[in-house]
């Protein structure tokens, strides 16, 4: 017996895509039988893009990858060109980015939680999550001098050091999470629609995770304890005092469950980079990597050769052989692969996007299911339009 | 526990690179075989498929296609590389990883590399009727305007 299906297009323009995608459903009835994701409606060339501009001049490229959570991308890509020139970063700049990193990463999960409720028809959390978020914009205006596309990051250093009063403003912001995520626990958490909407709907498996390559919330729901802050420790995430958050119901709650219980986690470690902040420069002072003070180029030569060799067309950082860098981003993994050829620009960048791969492995999760469980599945996943082209 | 070099002595491949970013040149025809033995050695996730274009480095090939590698019990990675000439096929790894299917799609997108034996063999971010590989070195980098009005917009003409 043949079954006959029914077509239907998901997105590109629907409210639950939260970017520009399109699936396409195959329905009998109303369950799905098939489906077919597509995308490359973002696609924007940032891997051509790079091609032709100098290794500083790509931070502001990376903002717009993954835009709900700009400064994990800016410090990953930096990060990267970093290990490609051997540079150690100052203790400040480390711990400055420890701080901006988990600051971000809340504001994506949170915007996630908030999302993925309102894709249920819950609105309130939708509400009360980006009222948060503003709190942390707030945040990243006093600190980048722009709420979205902060491009912060410098190889080598930070654009500026952080303002007065920062401090008193992330506690205050904190407080803030903290009480909201009660708020947030008792909106969804014991609310009965939440439960049967989203626990055992999107099942992914454990080897199937593995296989899809999945990282992340989604990977770490399904059981597997892989969070790069602790399986291969970078800006010295082995310093602080956190838990690797993993549940093993491989569903839409288990996601809920790890990104709000990352939260505290993320608040935890602000508070620990916040006591131990130590003082002194944010930019790497060896090998002249980074600009020097304004006041210098202009009162001595040495200062202004020295901005010269690093602003000038053809001059700058030109590393040569090739890394592949990742960082633990609020999606998954974010990995830069550099190749450079020895000239002020790389020959080759790849980004290794978490929303990529995550995106798919959703035909696994929803084959099968019904139509509304996969509008849960997809806010559940977090598929960022943005990353997910380039 | 396998590492690089069992890989490059087991399948003729040379280690180039140093420290945590070393990685193995193997031949395109052996790939298969040296990505079934680390899956079967517990690096069976494959976290990324890229290419590079070599265009005028005289390098022995056009395109190198990357792999990496991630092993799902200690974390560790490894990086493959394979040789591949422009209109030459490569061999898929989709019947290994399920990953590799967008990946190879991307990677057949952005150079025009055709994985031979992959299910699905489609652009995955330009739309199906667009015409080039944007991330190969002689993609003209202006717009249409510009490719109208100089008649040698694309080197390929050159190559042959």
């Amino acid at each position: 017996m043949t079954i006959e299906t029914t077509k239907l297009n998901f997105g590109p323009q629907h409210p639950a895509t939260h970017g520009t995608l399109h699936i396409e459903l195959e329905l009998d009835g109303e369950s799905i039988f098939k489906i077919t994701p597509n995308m490359g409606f973002l696609h924007t060339g940032m891997e051509k893009i790079a091609e032709s501009e100098t290794y500083t001049q790509f931070v502001v490229v990376t903002d717009r990858m993954n835009y709900l959570s700009a400064l994990n991308n800016n410090i990953a890509y930096s990060q990267a060109v970093e290990e490609l020139l051997h540079i150690t970063i100052p203790e400040r700049t480390r711990y400055i980015r420890v701080m901006l990193s988990e600051l971000s990463r809340i504001s994506d999960h949170i915007v996630s939680l908030g999302l993925s409720a309102m894709d249920l028809g819950a609105f309130s959390p939708f509400l009360y999550s980006f009222q948060n978020r503003e709190r942390l914009y707030d945040v990243f205006e006093e600190v980048t001098g722009a709420r979205l596309t902060t491009s912060f990051t410098r190889v080598g250093g930070l654009a500026q050091d952080l303002p007065a009063g920062f401090e008193r403003r992330v506690k205050d912001a904190l407080v803030y999470i903290r009480n909201t995520m009660e708020e947030m626990n008792d909106l969804l958490g014991d609310n009965t629609i939440w439960h049967e909407r989203t626990q055992g709907v999107g099942l992914l498996k454990k080897e199937e995770a593995i296989a899809y390559g999945v990282t992340g919330p989604v990977l770490r729901a399904s059981g597997i304890p892989y969070d790069i802050r602790k399986c291969k420790p970078y800006l010295g995430y082995e310093e602080f005092d956190f838990d690797l958050i993993t549940e093993d119901s491989c569903d839409v709650w288990g996601r809920y469950l790890v990104r709000k219980r990352e939260i505290m986690e993320s608040c935890k470690i602000i508070e620990q980079a916040m006591e131990r902040m130590p003082v002194g420069d944010v930019n790497a002072l060896q090998g002249k990597i980074t600009l020097p003070e304004k006041e210098e180029v202009y009162t001595s030569i040495e200062g202004l050769i020295h901005h010269f060799k690093l602003i000038m067309d053809g001059h700058g950082h030109k590393p040569t052989g090739e890394v592949y860098n990742c960082s633990e981003a609020p999606t998954g993994e974010l990995g830069y692969y550099i190749v450079a050829n020895g000239t002020s620009m790389p020959a080759k960048l790849h980004v290794r996007s978490p929303s990529f791969y995550n995106y798919q492995a959703m035909p696994e999760m929803v084959e099968g299911k019904l139509v509304a469980d996969m509008v849960a599945t997809l806010s559940s996943v977090n598929v960022i339009a943005g990353e997910l082209d380039r | 526990m396998v590492d690089l070099k069992t890989v490059a002595e087991q399948f003729a491949g040379t280690i180039e690179g140093e420290g945590a970013q070393a990685y193995v040149y193997i031949d395109s025809s052996k790939i298969v075989a040296a990505l079934e033995l680390l899956k079967k050695q517990k690096y069976d996730i494959l976290m990324d498929v890229t290419a590079i274009d070599e265009l005028g480095q005289n390098k022995p090939s056009r395109f190198t296609v990357v792999y990496h590698m991630m092993n799902s019990s200690d974390w560790s990675r490894m990086r493959l590389k394979s040789r591949v000439n422009k209109k030459e096929t490569h061999p898929t790894v989709t019947h290994l990883f399920k990953s590799a299917n967008f990946a190879e799609r991307e990677v057949y997108d952005m150079y025009g590399i055709d994985f031979e034996g992959h299910s699905d063999m489609r652009r995955i971010l330009c739309p199906d009727d667009f015409e080039g590989h944007p991330l190969r070195k002689d993609f003209p980098l202006r717009g249409k305007g510009y490719r109208e009005d100089f008649p040698n917009y694309t080197r390929d003409l050159l190559e042959e």
